[in-house]
C-alpha cells in the first residue's frame, strides 16, 4: 500500500475525529435532571415524547404538523410501548408520555414518591373493532355476553353455533394482539371482566396488520383490533355491531365519540410534568397544539375519534387551571369521560 | 520438543528447537504502546463480563418470582392473566424450529454449492459466482425479513391457502436463505485447504471426481465443514429482525409450519418495546430470555472450537 | 482375464461417470439457487420500490403520511451512527489484533482465553449487545437516548469482527517482512509499524468495510438503545436522538397503510446502494492487494 494512500487515510481519521469531537462539545447540552428538580440547564428547544405503539400514529402526525408550524423546536417521538413510556417519564427522560390506558394506582404511586407533579390529558377515543371474514354472512351482531361467553379463559367454545344456536356449525377461530399491547388489555378487561383473561388458543400476533390478514384469509375468523385497523381495511374485514343491552351499535366516529359504542370504546392520554409544562414553552405549546383545530385533523387523518367539544372544553379547563393527577384511578371501561370530568370540575 | 527461551547472552541452543522470542520494550514508548494495544484486548473481557453482569443481575427478581424450574419445563409461555405462567419452552421451540429448519435448507445446499465452487467450477465461474453469494451474505437481516414477509409469504399462500402471514415456514426459508452464504464460504475454505496431492493421488487411481470429492476431500474438510454448520446454525439461532418480521409474535407451542410462532429474540424485542411496565415480572422475563439465549450461542460456539480441534487433520 | 471382467469393468466405469454428472448437475444446482434467489429478491425490491426513488424522497423529512415522507433523517442518523462507530472501535480492534498477533508471542493462558473470548462474543445475537449498551451507555453512564450510546454499543457489536479479521490479515504477511526488519536491528514495535501493518493494511480495511456494512444493516440493537421512531430533524450532535435506515424500514414494513410498506421498499433500495458502494471499495481494494504480491 503506498505511503500517499496510507497518510491520506491518516489524515481523515484524524480530521473527522476532530469533528465529530468539536460536534460533541458543541451547542445542545441538554442536562437531564429528574422532574421534581428545577430545570435550570440551557433548554435547547426539543420536545421528547414516548410510549403507546396505538397512539403513536396521532402523536406522530400532531409532532410533525407541530414542528412545521414551530421549526425552531425539534421534536423525537419513539414508541417503546405504554409502559416503558410511562418508565421513562419517571425517570425524567422524555416530556411527554403517550398512554393507550390510564396510568395504574402503582405508576401514580411510583410518582407521587419521586414528588413529579403530572397532568393527564386524553387526546383522542379508540374503539376496538370486532371483526369477521367478510364472507361470514351469518352474524349480524353479538351481544357483551356472547362475546364473553367466547372469549373468556374457560371457554369450549370451538364452533359459531356453540355462540349462538342460529349460527351455522363452522369452526371459529380467534384472533387478537399480544399482551403487551393496551388494547389486549383493554379488550379483556371490558369483555373478559378481568386484565388478561382471554381463551388460550386466541392467535395473538404483534402487528395488527397481520391479524387482518388472519382474518381475511380465514373464513370462520373472529378477531379484535383497533378502531383505525378496521377503518383502514374495511375492504379486507367485516365489522360486527355490539349489543350492550339497547341495540347493536357500529363503532364510527359518531359513535364512539357520543359514548353509545361501549364498553369498547376508550380513550387515549399524553401526560404531562407539570414542571415541563411550566418552564418549557414547547410543551406547553404541543399540548395545545393537541386540543386545537389542527390536532383534531391529525386525530380524524389518524382514523381515531376526536373528542366531542363539551369534553375537550371540559379539558382545556382541567389543564388551564393544572389540575394533576389523574382521574381515573378505580374507573372501568365503559365510564364515560364525560361524566368523570364533570364530577371533578363540578362543571 | 524443547521450547527454548533465547536471551541476550545466548546458551547454546539445541538444533531444531522453537523459538519463543520474548518482547523487550526498547525505550518508554513503546512499552506504553504495548500496554495500550493489551488494554484495548482486555475491552473485549469487559464486554463479556459486562453482558454476564446485566444479563444475570436483571434476570435475577424474575427468578425470585418464577422459579427456574417451572420456567425451565413449563410448556405455556403466557404473562397475563396475572401472576401469568412463563415456561420457556415454546420459545425455545420456535428458536429451535427455525434453527433447524433453515439448517435443513442451508447446510445441503451450502456445502453442495461450496463444492462446486472449489472443485468443478471453471475461474471465470468461480470469480462470478462467489462475489455473487457473498453479496447476498452481505444483505441485512431486516431487508431477508421484507423478504420474508412481502415474496415468501405469498407464494407459500398458493402452496398452503391457511398460512398466516407471519408463519415458522417463512421465518426458515428466509433464514435458510440468509445463511446460505456463510456456510458456502467457510466450507470452501475448509474444502480449500485439503493439499492437492491428496486429491491428485486419487486421480492418479482412476477415481471420478465425485469419488475424491466424497471420499477424500470432504472427510479431510471435515473439521472444518462441521464448524461451519455450527457457526451458521449459531447465527441463525440468534437472528432477531427477519424472524421477527417473518416468523410472527406468537409464543404457542406448536410444530405447525403454517402457524406463527415466536422465538426468543423476537420475544426480546417485542416486549422491550410492548407496553409492560418496566421493572415487573414480565419485563424481566427479557433477560431470562436472554440468558438462556447467550448460554445457547455460547454452548454451540464452543462446541464449534471443540469440534475443529478434535477432527482438525494436520497436513505436513 | 481380460474377456468378462472387461464388460463388468466398462459398465461401473460408466455407471461411476454418470454418479459423478449427476453430482456435479446437483452441485451446479445448489451454487446456481444462491445467484438465482439473489436475482429474484433484487428483482422484487426494485419493482417495489423504484417507483418512489428519487432525490426529493431521499432529503425530505419523515411524515406520518405515507405520501409525503422522506428518509433524511434516517439516512444522516445512520451515517452519524457509522462513522462515530467506526472511529471507536477501529483503533481499538486493531490494536487489540496487534497485540494478540504480534506482541504477544509468549502464548500465555490469559490471551488463549482473550482469543476464544473474542470468538464466543462475535457469535452472540445482536440484541444481547443491545441489552447491555441500554443498561451500561444509557443508563449507568446515563448518555441517555443518544448518537453517542447508539455508536458506542455498535462499536461493542462489531469490536469482534474487527480484531478477527485483523488477526487474519497480519497473519497473512509473511515472516520474512518481520524477520527482515528485526534482522537489520528494528526494534518490535518499528517491525509492526513500518512492515507489518503497511503490508497488512488492505485486509485490515477490507475487513473494517465488511464489518462496517454489518454494523450499518443491524437494528435490534438500535432499537433496545433508543433509537427514535421518528424525529423532526437530524441530529446536531453526539447527545442528539436519532433514528437510522433500518428501523424506518421495521417500523414501514410492519404498518398497516400500504403506502409505508413501498416507503420500506424505496429506504431498502437506499440502504442496498449505500452496502453496494461501500462492498465495492472493498472488493476494490481485496485485488489490488492480490495485484501487488
Amino acid at each position: 500500500m503506498n505511503k500517499c494512500l496510507l497518510r491520506a487515510i491518516k489524515a481523515a481519521t484524524v480530521f473527522l475525529s476532530i469533528g465529530l469531537a468539536g460536534f460533541g462539545c458543541g451547542s445542545g447540552n441538554t442536562t437531564i435532571a429528574p422532574l421534581g428538580e428545577k430545570v435550570t440547564a440551557y433548554d435547547d428547544g426539543s420536545l421528547t415524547i414516548d410510549g403507546s405503539t396505538t397512539v403513536f400514529p396521532v402523536v406522530q402526525a400532531m409532532g410533525e404538523d407541530f414542528h412545521e408550524d414551530n421549526p425552531s423546536y425539534s421534536v423525537t417521538i419513539n414508541k417503546s410501548g405504554t409502559g416503558s413510556g410511562l418508565q421513562k417519564f419517571e425517570r425524567g427522560e422524555i416530556d411527554i408520555a403517550a398512554a393507550s390506558r390510564p396510568i395504574d394506582p402503582k405508576e401514580d404511586a411510583d410518582l407521587k414518591a419521586k414528588g413529579i407533579d403530572y397532568i393527564e390529558v386524553p387526546i383522542a377515543y379508540d374503539g376496538i373493532s370486532v371483526v369477521v371474514n367478510p364472507e361470514n354472512s351469518w352474524v349480524d351482531s353479538l351481544t357483551i355476553s356472547e362475546l364473553r361467553h367466547a372469549w373468556n379463559l374457560t371457554s369450549g367454545v370451538k364452533l359459531w353455533s356453540d355462540i349462538r344456536p342460529s349460527f351455522p356449525k363452522e369452526k371459529i377461530t380467534f384472533h387478537g394482539p399480544t399482551d403487551n399491547h393496551g388494547t389486549y388489555e383493554y379488550f379483556t378487561e371490558a369483555i373478559d371482566g378481568k386484565k388478561g383473561d382471554i381463551r388460550e388458543d386466541c392467535q395473538k400476533d404483534q402487528e395488527y396488520n397481520s391479524i387482518i390478514q388472519a382474518i381475511a384469509g380465514d373464513r370462520g375468523a373472529i378477531g379484535y383490533v383497533g378502531f383505525n385497523y378496521y377503518d383502514q381495511n374495511r375492504d379486507k374485514v367485516k365489522i360486527v355491531p355490539i349489543d350492550a343491552g339497547k341495540s347493536p351499535v357500529v363503532p364510527s366516529t359518531e359513535t364512539i365519540a357520543n359514548g353509545t359504542y361501549a364498553p369498547l370504546s376508550r380513550p387515549l392520554f399524553l401526560y404531562i410534568s407539570k414542571v415541563g409544562y411550566d418552564t418549557k414553552p414547547q410543551v406547553k405549546a404541543f399540548v395545545q397544539f393537541a386540543l386545537s383545530v389542527k390536532g383534531e385533523n391529525d386525530v380524524k387523518e389518524s382514523s381515531y375519534v376526536v373528542l366531542p367539544k363539551e369534553l375537550r372544553d371540559a379539558i382545556a379547563r382541567h389543564l388551564a387551571a393544572e389540575t394533576t393527577g389523574t382521574l381515573f384511578s378505580g374507573a372501568t371501561p365503559g365510564t364515560k369521560l364525560s361524566d368523570l370530568y364533570t364530577k371533578a370540575t363540578g362543571k | 520438543m524443547a521450547n527454548a527461551t533465547p536471551s541476550p547472552d545466548s546458551q547454546p541452543i539445541a538444533p531444531g528447537a522453537r523459538f519463543r522470542r520474548r518482547f523487550r520494550p526498547r525505550g518508554l514508548s513503546e512499552g506504553v504502546v504495548k500496554w495500550l494495544c493489551f488494554v484495548c484486548a482486555l475491552v473485549s473481557i469487559l464486554t463479556t463480563v459486562g453482558i454476564i453482569t446485566v444479563l444475570i443481575s436483571q434476570s435475577i427478581p424474575f427468578f425470585k418470582a418464577v422459579s427456574p424450574a417451572d420456567f425451565f419445563t413449563g410448556t405455556v409461555w403466557s404473562p397475563t392473566p396475572e401472576p401469568g405462567k412463563f415456561g420457556v419452552i415454546p420459545l425455545i421451540v420456535g428458536t429451535l424450529t427455525i434453527t433447524v429448519g433453515a439448517g435443513l435448507f442451508a447446510v445441503p445446499l451450502g456445502l453442495l454449492s461450496a463444492i462446486f465452487l472449489s472443485e468443478y467450477a471453471n475461474p471465470k465461474l468461480r470469480n462470478f459466482l462467489k462475489p455473487t453469494l457473498e453479496l447476498l451474505a452481505g444483505i441485512p437481516t431486516v431487508v431477508y425479513g421484507y423478504f420474508g414477509l412481502f415474496f415468501v409469504t405469498p407464494l407459500l399462500k398458493h402452496v398452503i391457502p391457511e398460512i398466516q402471514s407471519s408463519n415458522a415456514l417463512s421465518g426458515a426459508i428466509v433464514v435458510g436463505i440468509m445463511i446460505l452464504p456463510l456456510v458456502s464460504s467457510l466450507c470452501e475454505d475448509a474444502i480449500s485447504a485439503v493439499p492437492r496431492s491428496l486429491r491428485e493421488g486419487a486421480y492418479g487411481l482412476g477415481a471420478t471426481k465425485m469419488e475424491v470429492t466424497t471420499k477424500i476431500v470432504i472427510p479431510g474438510a471435515l473439521s472444518g465443514i462441521m464448524a461451519s454448520f455450527i457457526l451458521a446454525l449459531s447465527r441463525a439461532l440468534g437472528e432477531t429482525m427477519a424472524v421477527t418480521l417473518a416468523a410472527g409474535s406468537n409464543p404457542v407451542l406448536t410444530f405447525n409450519p403454517a402457524k406463527a410462532i415466536e422465538t426468543m429474540t423476537a420475544y426480546i424485542v417485542s416486549t422491550s418495546k410492548g407496553d409492560a411496565g418496566v421493572g415487573t415480572v414480565r419485563y424481566n422475563s427479557i433477560f431470562a430470555v436472554g440468558v438462556t439465549l447467550f448460554v445457547f450461542t455460547m454452548a454451540m460456539n464452543l462446541i464449534a472450537v471443540r469440534l475443529v480441534k478434535k477432527f482438525r487433520q494436520v497436513y505436513s | 482375464m481380460i474377456g468378462s471382467t472387461d464388460a463388468a469393468a466398462v459398465k461401473l466405469l460408466a455407471k461411476r461417470k454418470r454418479a459423478d454428472r449427476i453430482f456435479r448437475a446437483f452441485c451446479f444446482f445448489a451454487a446456481s439457487l444462491g445467484v438465482l434467489i439473489l436475482i429474484l429478491f433484487l428483482y422484487k425490491i426494485l419493482i417495489d420500490g423504484v417507483g418512489r426513488m428519487s432525490w426529493n424522497f431521499m432529503r425530505t423529512n419523515l411524515s406520518s403520511r405515507p405520501a409525503r415522507t422522506g428518509i433524511w433523517p434516517a439516512i444522516v442518523g445512520s451515517a452519524y451512527v457509522m462513522a462515530l462507530t467506526a472511529i471507536i472501535a477501529v483503533p481499538m480492534g486493531v490494536a487489540a489484533a496487534v497485540y494478540l498477533e504480534e506482541f504477544n508471542t509468549r502464548k500465555s493462558r490469559l490471551s488463549e482465553f482473550i482469543q476464544l473470548n473474542i470468538a464466543n462474543l462475535a457469535g452472540v445475537p445482536s440484541i444481547v449487545y443491545g441489552m447491555l449498551g441500554l443498561a451500561v451507555f444509557v443508563r449507568w453512564m446515563a448518555l441517555h437516548e443518544s448518537v453517542l450510546s447508539g455508536a458506542l454499543t455498535m462499536s461493542l457489536l462489531i469490536l469482534p469482527m474487527v480484531i478477527i479479521v485483523t488477526q487474519e490479515a497480519l497473519r497473512a504477511v509473511p515472516k520474512g517482512y518481520r524477520d527482515g526488519s528485526l534482522a537489520l536491528g528494528s526494534t518490535y514495535w518499528q517491525a509492526i509499524r513500518f512492515q507489518v501493518l503497511p503490508s497488512a493494511a488492505p485486509g485490515i480495511f477490507t475487513g473494517i468495510i465488511l464489518a462496517i456494512s454489518r454494523a450499518m444493516g443491524e437494528t435490534a440493537p438500535l432499537i433496545v438503545v433508543g433509537a427514535a421512531a421518528y424525529v423532526s430533524s437530524i441530529p446536531r450532535n453526539v447527545h442528539d436522538r436519532y433514528t437510522v435506515l433500518p428501523i424506518k424500514i421495521f417500523d414501514w414494513a410492519g404498518e398497516a397503510k400500504p403506502g409505508f410498506n413501498q416507503a420500506a421498499a424505496t429506504a431498502i433500495l437506499v440502504l442496498m446502494i449505500a452496502l453496494l458502494l461501500l462492498n465495492s471499495v472493498a472488493i476494490y481494494l481485496r485485488a489490488r492487494a492480490r495485484l501487488r504480491r
